[in-house]
């Protein structure tokens, strides 16, 4: 499906870091739009600041010039009350790392974020959606790498976010596992339409997208519009 | 390693900092406690060898002072000082209506200058005084603010003599000036004046006689031999009383003093390094597992286990040694203060602070054990993990569903309070610990505020409930009984109630004591004195009530058979079955039915005393009328006498009570904000989430405040009976003959210690939410510390 409306608009925008006295530029002059229900790839090494990027499209940061436009909402100016409220209702995340809560099984796990909206996915729906229906009573510590990723997967759906942002979601598994996770982000993505972000070093991971953007030394150099994507389990690294 | 150190202690600042108080508190306690006793028993060891303090004091009938030369004869008797001690009434010419009690002291040139020196402060030393010249003491001079030159009246045998104050002195004698059986101080109403022997001897008509003698001895000789020689030279005179050192009142309540110190030395700081040693712990061990990757880094790039253990080693101790350094500077500064205090209870010639060297080597050893018992454990479980097991990530903490689960799930809890009863329970012993952190600071705030209420208590039982009258008058020897009805007849005057009172040495046993046995009627109104359970006693037959201290004393109990010797007049011996035993908090205590005290131990037809309840309008008047009658030798207002008790015990005990409120402020907040502070270092990653999902700062922070609430109500029952415990341990060390604290502990103190609790609580969740406003979430969930 075609993107339609503007989801993100981002205009000249920096991020300088100062680390012991020495000024770290992660992003220069950045313009961006990411259409609403584009599932959109970016692409770069380590250090590339792909990361910086996406906790501005997050609200996690404020960007050290220009402007980070949500809609007609200015991500940039916005003060912390408003970009909670932005988080909550608007975005998913999903992690390399997972970042589940150890002391709460998968379900309450899920149970978590659908406390914060008012008309969620029922956690054991979106268990389900991610194949986790059976492991709903167990704890991150008696789940797999990739089961766990899959409930935090079921965790940013669960609010029926507008966008959901992925980092590195497939950073820490193996292959199979890895391509099980972006089975699942595809099937979201077809079956609810987010706008789905996804920032990887894999470049394999780009297949599946309908825009990679090549990040590297803090600016977006390349824009690429894929024709076709392919599924997921068609992937090969 | 050094550059971490030095991050890692400023980076654990606040937690440290509270860490370093909490030693400090225990070690400045221990310190002032300690320099006090060694300040308080070096200054008397001086004055009592400079002043030639006596070894025995003996008290008997008016003797020709020829007799007490052959005292001299007596094998380990090295000097004697033979003189005139008598009380009796006195007034201030400036301030005739606020009459005292004077004991007035007479030594006879011959014996001046030799044993029992007088340290003068002002004016004429004893060889310098003229006629009718006195020096007074110097409490009842300050008291009183008295100058050389003013006039003051004695009254001897009902005579009144003008004297002038040509001198002002303290004595070791009187080192803590409070009359024999008095139970409390009163600085105002009792004097000690010396004057010249030709003075008192021609007011008194005892010219060439003495009724009082000091001996000090050699150590060649036992102090029993001694007395039983002197017992033996005297065997003719009546009235004789023979006291050892650590009989004599003074003395007896300054090393009581001393004593008391000793619980103020040991009790609290042993308290606070125990907390600071279990905070250490807490800190240690959660600082490691934090660390953990960084730790097995280390030691894969070539640290040794020691060198990366010594790393949190010196850590640990540069936490506990700079408590050390402070609570030492600290604990000089108090002691100098409370040195101040002190002097004003004491009359020493000089009060020098003296540090004790030993007690400085102890706060050394002693928090160093601390840190190293709080830190050791935790640091080698972590450095001693092979390095690399220590790189790969510390899987998620393993849980299960327990029985608070299906709990939960009644309550249908949502997810964050489950966070916080898993937290709890996943770790149970971490968070008793954390309880017992807090209830330690609940318990020590109990047993500051204890005390405080403790007084009041006695207060309320020693001068309302056990003492009902309003004036008590002692009357002079031999007094004729119908000085009752002429007492009863006095403006103001509502009821009156006779007493007898006399010196007796009370023995059960090879256990005695010197104290004053009352003589009360049976139905008495006034002089109440009550059983543990508040009964008034009853003694009917033949027997004797003792306080419980007296009991303990003397190894009695109910019905022991204990042996009264009289120790004024006829010297007479009985033998009476304890018949009850009071409860009391000041002084050793007897009491025996008024008409047998007269049988046994009175001339017929004469009193001793009466209580008197007066018209409060009527006051002024009435005791002016007493001070007039020549056989009135003492008057004491009751409500004069509570004042005094009130001044001065407050001044004994607010050492005590500052160091609790203050170190338990400490306490409070410095356990409950580490433990907080612990808490949110290791749930940052699980705050960061619940900020990165949508969670404001205040729903993030419920996961610690939710933490910090369920360990302060657990807290709570626990500190209150920590407090109990503490209070119980601190009245059984500060339990003295002199004066006992009972076991009371008012619900206001525990209100209050619950209440100021959580106070620190809710300061600590305070500063720790701002620390979860400032949560670096992208740094906490990219794996940054």
């Amino acid at each position: 499906m075609m993107p339609s409306d503007v989801q993100y608009r981002l205009e000249g925008v920096s991020k300088a870091f100062h680390l012991d006295g020495v000024e770290v530029q992660a992003l220069r002059s950045i313009d961006l739009t990411i259409q609403q229900g584009e599932l959109i790839v970016f692409l770069g090494p380590s250090g590339s600041g792909k990361s910086t990027l996406l906790n501005l499209l997050g609200g996690l940061d404020r960007p050290s010039s220009g402007m980070v436009y949500y809609g007609a909402m200015d991500l940039s100016n916005a003060d912390d009350r408003t970009l909670t409220r932005f988080r909550r209702e608007k975005l998913g995340f999903v992690f390399q790392s997972y970042n589940l809560a150890s002391s709460l099984t998968a379900a309450e796990n899920v149970r978590l974020a659908t406390d914060l909206v008012s008309d969620p996915l029922p956690a054991d729906q979106a268990l389900r959606l991610v194949g986790m229906q059976d492991r709903t009573n167990h704890f991150p510590s008696q789940l797999s790498g990739g089961e766990q990723q899959r409930v935090a997967i079921a965790r940013a759906i669960a609010k029926r976010p507008e966008v959901l942002l992925c980092d590195e979601p497939t950073g820490a598994l193996d292959i199979q596992t890895g391509i099980r996770v972006l089975s699942v982000i595809q099937q979201i993505h077809h079956e609810f339409r987010p706008t789905v972000v996804i920032i990887t070093h894999n470049s394999v991971i780009g297949k599946i997208a309908d825009r990679v953007c090549y990040v590297s030394d803090g600016r977006v150099n390349r824009i690429e519009t894929n024709q076709e994507q392919l599924s997921a389990s068609e992937l090969q690294w | 390693m050094n550059i971490k150190l030095l991050r890692d202690l400023w980076r654990q600042r606040l937690q440290s900092l509270a860490i370093t108080m909490i030693v400090a508190c225990g070690v400045a306690s221990q310190i002032t406690s300690f320099s006090l006793i060694s300040t308080l028993r070096s200054a008397m060891q001086d004055y009592y060898d400079a002043a030639r303090f006596p070894d025995l004091f003996v008290h008997l009938d008016a003797t020709p002072l020829s007799q007490a030369r052959r005292l001299n004869s007596i094998s380990g008797v090295n000097a004697i000082q033979a003189r005139l001690v008598l009380d009796g009434p006195l007034q201030i010419s400036k301030d005739l209506n606020d009459t005292a009690t004077a004991t007035m002291i007479a030594v006879p040139a011959e014996y001046e200058g030799g044993i029992n020196r007088l340290v003068v402060r002002q004016g004429a030393s004893l060889p310098e005084l003229s006629r009718h010249q006195v020096i007074v003491s110097e409490v009842f001079a300050e008291a009183r603010n008295l100058r050389l030159g003013e006039e003051l009246q004695v009254t001897i045998l009902g005579q009144r003599h003008d004297v002038t104050v040509a001198g002002i002195a303290i004595s070791p004698e009187y080192l803590f000036q409070i009359r024999e059986g008095a139970g409390v101080p009163d600085n105002r109403r009792f004097a000690v004046i010396w004057m010249r022997y030709a003075d008192l001897s021609e007011f008194a008509n005892l010219s060439g006689l003495y009724n009082d003698v000091l001996l000090t001895l050699n150590n060649r000789v036992p102090i029993e031999f001694v007395k039983e020689h002197v017992a033996r030279s005297f065997s003719t005179r009546s009235n004789l009383n023979i006291l050892e050192r650590s009989a004599q009142v003074s003395h007896r309540y300054t090393t009581n003093a001393v004593s008391q110190l000793y619980a103020i030395a040991i009790v609290p700081p042993a308290i606070f390094l125990a907390v600071a040693s279990f905070l250490i712990y807490i800190a240690t061990s959660r600082l490691v597992r934090i660390e953990r990757e960084s730790i097995a880094m280390q030691r894969a790039f070539g640290y040794s286990s020691f060198g990366v253990g010594n790393h949190y080693f010196l850590y640990v101790m540069i936490v506990v040694l700079s408590g050390c350094v402070l609570g030492i500077l600290w604990g000089i500064v108090l002691a100098n203060q409370a040195i101040t205090i002190y002097n004003e209870i004491y009359r020493f010639p000089s009060l020098p602070l003296c540090i004790s060297k030993w007690s400085l080597a102890i706060s050394i050893v002693a928090s160093s054990l601390a840190g190293v018992l709080g830190g050791a454990y935790s640091v080698w479980s972590v450095v001693s993990i092979p390095p690399a097991l220590g790189l790969r990530p510390e899987p998620p903490a393993s849980y299960r569903l327990t029985w608070y689960d299906q709990l939960a799930a009644c309550f249908n809890l949502r997810p964050i309070p489950r966070m916080v009863l898993r937290g709890l329970g996943r770790w149970p012993l971490r968070t008793m610990l954390g309880v017992m952190g807090i209830a330690l600071g609940i318990g020590v705030m109990v047993l500051g505020s204890y005390t405080q209420g403790a007084i009041a208590y006695i207060i309320d039982f020693e001068f309302f409930f056990t003492r009902r009258y309003d004036v008590m008058v002692q009357f002079a020897p031999n007094t004729s009984i119908h000085a009752i009805d002429e007492v009863q007849r006095l403006p103001g005057v509502i009821h009156s109630e006779p007493f007898e009172s006399g010196r007796f040495s009370i023995r059960c046993g090879h256990r005695y004591r010197t104290v004053t046995v009352m003589g009360i009627p049976q139905k008495n109104s006034m002089l109440k004195p009550v059983t543990q359970d508040l009964r008034p006693i009853q003694l009917h037959c033949h027997g004797i009530a003792i306080s419980y201290s007296l009991a303990e004393a003397l190894h009695a109990d109910l019905g022991t058979t204990i042996e009264l010797s009289s120790l004024a007049g006829e010297r007479m011996v009985k033998e009476l079955p304890t018949e009850c035993l009071v409860t009391d908090y000041t002084g050793l205590n007897a009491y025996v039915d008024l008409d047998d005290f007269r049988n046994w131990f009175c001339q017929q037809r004469s009193v001793g005393g009466v209580y008197l309840q007066v018209d409060s309008n009527y006051l002024q008047t009435l005791t002016d009328a007493l001070e007039q009658r020549p056989n009135v030798q003492a008057v004491t207002i009751k409500n004069a006498a509570l004042e005094n008790f009130i001044r001065n015990d407050s001044k004994n005990l607010l050492l005590f009570r500052l160091f609790n409120m203050l170190f338990s402020a400490v306490i409070g907040v410095g356990a409950v904000y580490s433990i907080a502070s612990i808490s949110l270092l290791e749930r940052q990653r699980d705050l960061a989430l619940l900020r990165v999902l949508g969670y404001s700062a205040a729903e993030t922070g419920r996961v610690l405040m939710g933490e910090l609430l369920v360990m302060s109500l657990l807290a709570i029952p626990v500190g209150c009976l920590t407090g109990y415990w503490f209070a119980a341990i601190a009245t059984w060390m500060l339990n003295s003959e002199t004066q006992r604290i009972p076991l009371l502990i008012q619900p206001s103190a525990y209100g209050s210690s619950v209440l100021v609790s959580l106070a620190a609580c809710l300061i600590s969740a305070c500063v720790i939410q701002r620390r979860v406003n400032r949560l670096d979430c992208i740094a906490q969930l990219n794996g940054k510390d």
